[in-house]
């Protein structure tokens, strides 16, 4: 088990005739993930990978029933492709693309909310499901099978305190980056609930940054969760108004800053790594003894 | 990206918001010129983007006969660094109360929202009682009898109401029309039965918006608070924040390099600016990037040493090690280099980890293997020069 997707995920990839797309494309079905569609106007009846390309997701429907879209489309025209994947009845987009402007994303997350879809990113590396679904550019090498939960606003922190969990021996559940940008299709709450319904998941790490209220929403699962979380906030030596990076990075107020939300989540019972490196020893912490070398 | 004030109200007379009679000047003699045309008296307002003005003393009433001894005044200022470089000479406006109304995006929901109050003008955000508030669907948008019952929420009665509810749907037409984060007008003047006049405009732009709004694109590199390091890096794609620390440090991605400045802290140091691949990571980019590292250790006498994260899977190593090369070549590094250089999967397909470390090293850039051994070193180096 694992959230989001699993080894049955039936994948459809827009703007799939893109090189860095195909690059993808080839490392997901390395690894096994069922990619059974691509999208590309102008390029229907060609191949990529061996996977049918079709001019619009209605075609790519017609004969696939594909259940999760992963995005490689540039940012002026984010909006119209999620409107079309999520009219095509996809219930999972992945929408890796950067610089996605923030009404563009409010918009597709409104209509993501109406037709029930689950929307990851933008901002988003995608996410694994080790062993058994790779959607994005998650280092598959970094990773392994295990009861960690991770969720991250950022791609390559996730890389990074991911390696160090599976160097530790502690393998993961699903490793998801959620994007980096104010306005994402779902906020860290959301995740946090998804993975205490999973049985897969026994503990959960939570990468957040400064900026924003997504930390304070998040404390509030914590507190009625039956799975310890060990959360990390990022972004300390960010100077007030500006942003590093990530537009969901910027700190407007007092209680947006890393103290402020390490205390919110302390309260609410996570354990707060106080470093990056700081984690898998937490993670071996909260599992218990038993756990970790199960 | 905030908008000046003159900017601001310009887009919003253009939706057909009430604002004061102005002229927008960048000299003594144009303001008094401009005071003239006013009949005397008005008032004078520096644009600066910085909040605050009114309490900094930035926005005055004057005469005619004060008129270029104050612009020339106001000219001269700076607030928080930022120097007044125009003027915007404004009528005064009789009004019988100062409103509040403001749309911008709600960070958990996601959605836009209004806000509405009857009690505007200085620290509103402090009031006990906070502004009223709408949330937007943006599938729908805001119609004017959700304005309305927005304002009647906020307590407005009354022919007001109307007006009122109309200049609230004009905010949200600036704020679509224009991709902002935040349109804000406070005060808002009450004028009775009239239409309401905006006193003042605030409008953040999203930057990521740019590309719909070829108007505003070369405004945030105008922006004379910048760093020089930050303009160069944003003409080159790269985000570059300036630090005052001692370590600088070359890294990619922003998590994962806020995470590193955040090690660095606390173990002691203190980082002297952030870096992040903004458009992609092709080797013309991550050249770029070193440079703009080299340069400012070039540069600040502050920098004692670089810390260099990379950590690739996608982009190859070899776009990092052969812009990493090309630069240090150039501009060898005035101080130690500590790095940790990592490389997986696609990553390793046209050179070989062992390969590229080689090339770094050849350069003088000491690797470890793992970064909290680097940071630790490079700190040790900075402590050592004290």
């Amino acid at each position: 088990m694992a959230i989001l997707v699993s080894q049955e995920t039936r994948l459809l990839v827009m703007g799939i005739s893109g090189r860095y797309a195909r690059n993808q494309v080839r490392e997901m079905m390395r690894y096994g993930s069922r990619v059974v569609a691509g999208v590309t106007l102008g390029r229907g009846g060609e191949a990529v990978e061996e996977v049918p390309v079709y001019d619009t997701v209605r075609e790519a429907q017609q004969e696939h029933t594909a259940e999760a879209a992963l995005m490689y489309v540039p940012a002026p025209g984010v909006r119209e492709a999620a409107v079309e994947v999520l009219e095509g009845g996809l219930r999972l987009v992945v929408i890796v693309t950067e610089g996605v402007p923030a009404q563009d994303s409010a918009y597709i997350r409104a209509l993501a909310d109406e037709r029930g879809a689950w929307v990851v990113g933008p901002n988003t590396a995608g996410l694994i499901a080790p062993g058994q679904c790779l959607v994005g550019s998650v280092p598959p090498i970094y990773t392994m099978p295990g009861p960690v939960g991770l969720l991250s606003r950022s791609g390559t922190l996730a890389f990074e305190v991911t390696r160090s969990l599976t160097e530790a021996g502690l393998g993961q559940s699903t490793v998801v980056a959620i994007g980096g940008d104010a306005v994402i299709g779902k906020n860290p709450a959301a995740y946090l609930q998804a993975f205490e319904d999973d049985p897969a998941t026994a503990v959960v790490v939570m990468l957040g940054e400064v900026g924003g209220q997504k930390e304070h929403e998040a404390a509030a699962v914590v507190a009625r969760m039956s799975k310890p979380v060990v959360a990390l906030i990022v972004g300390r030596s960010v100077p007030a108004g500006k942003t590093m990076g990530h537009a969901g990075a910027l700190i407007a107020r007092q209680d947006q800053g890393a103290e402020a939300k390490e205390q919110v989540l302390r309260d609410a019972g996570c354990l707060i790594a106080e470093t990056l490196w700081d984690i898998p020893a937490l993670v071996r912490q909260a599992l218990g003894p038993q756990e970790a070398t199960r | 990206m905030q908008l000046f004030e003159w900017a601001g109200k310009e887009l919003l007379r253009e939706a057909g918001i009430a604002v004061p009679w102005g002229r927008l000047v960048h000299s003594p003699q144009e303001a008094a010129a401009a005071c003239e045309e006013l009949g005397g008296a008005a008032v004078m307002k520096a644009q600066v983007r910085r909040g605050g003005r009114g309490k900094a003393g930035l926005i005055r009433t004057v005469g005619s006969d004060e008129a270029a001894a104050v612009a020339a005044e106001l000219l001269a200022a700076r607030l928080e660094g930022e120097p007044v470089q125009a003027l915007l000479v404004e009528e005064s406006v009789a009004a019988g109360g100062e409103w509040y109304a403001a749309v911008t995006i709600d960070d958990l929901s996601g959605r836009p929202v209004a806000l509405a109050s009857l009690r505007g003008g200085v620290d509103v955000e402090s009031e006990s009682d906070p502004p009223s508030r709408l949330e937007i669907n943006p599938l729908r948008g805001l119609l004017r009898h959700d304005a309305a019952e927005l304002w009647r929420a906020a307590g407005l009665r009354g022919l007001a109401l109307r007006s009122a509810a109309e200049a609230l749907v004009g905010l949200y037409q600036v704020f679509v029309e224009n991709d902002a984060v935040l349109v804000e007008v406070n005060p808002l003047f009450d004028r009775g039965d009239d239409p309401p006049v905006a006193g003042d405009a605030k409008v953040v732009l999203d930057e990521s918006g740019l590309f719909r709004h070829p108007r505003w694109r070369d405004e945030r590199l105008a922006d004379p608070t910048l760093h020089p390091l930050e303009r160069k890096a944003a003409s080159l794609g790269v985000v570059y924040v300036d630090l005052d620390g001692d370590i600088a440090v070359l890294s990619g991605g922003a998590g994962a390099t806020m995470a590193l400045l955040d090690a660095i802290l606390h173990h002691g140091g203190r980082p002297a600016n952030f870096l992040d691949a903004a458009g992609g990571s092709g080797p013309e980019t991550l050249r770029h990037m070193v440079d703009l590292v080299l340069e400012k250790a070039a540069t600040d006498e502050r920098v004692k040493a670089v810390v260099l994260n990379v950590t690739v899977a996608g982009t190859p190593l070899e776009s990092f090690v052969k812009g990493a090369a090309a630069a240090l070549g150039q501009r060898p590094s005035r101080v130690p280099i500590h790095g940790c250089v990592r490389a997986a999967a696609a990553a390793v397909r046209t050179m070989s980890l062992e390969e590229g470390r080689a090339v770094l090293a050849e350069y003088g850039i000491r690797l470890y293997p793992d970064l909290r051994q680097a940071v630790l070193a490079a700190i040790a180096v900075a402590r050592e020069d004290k």
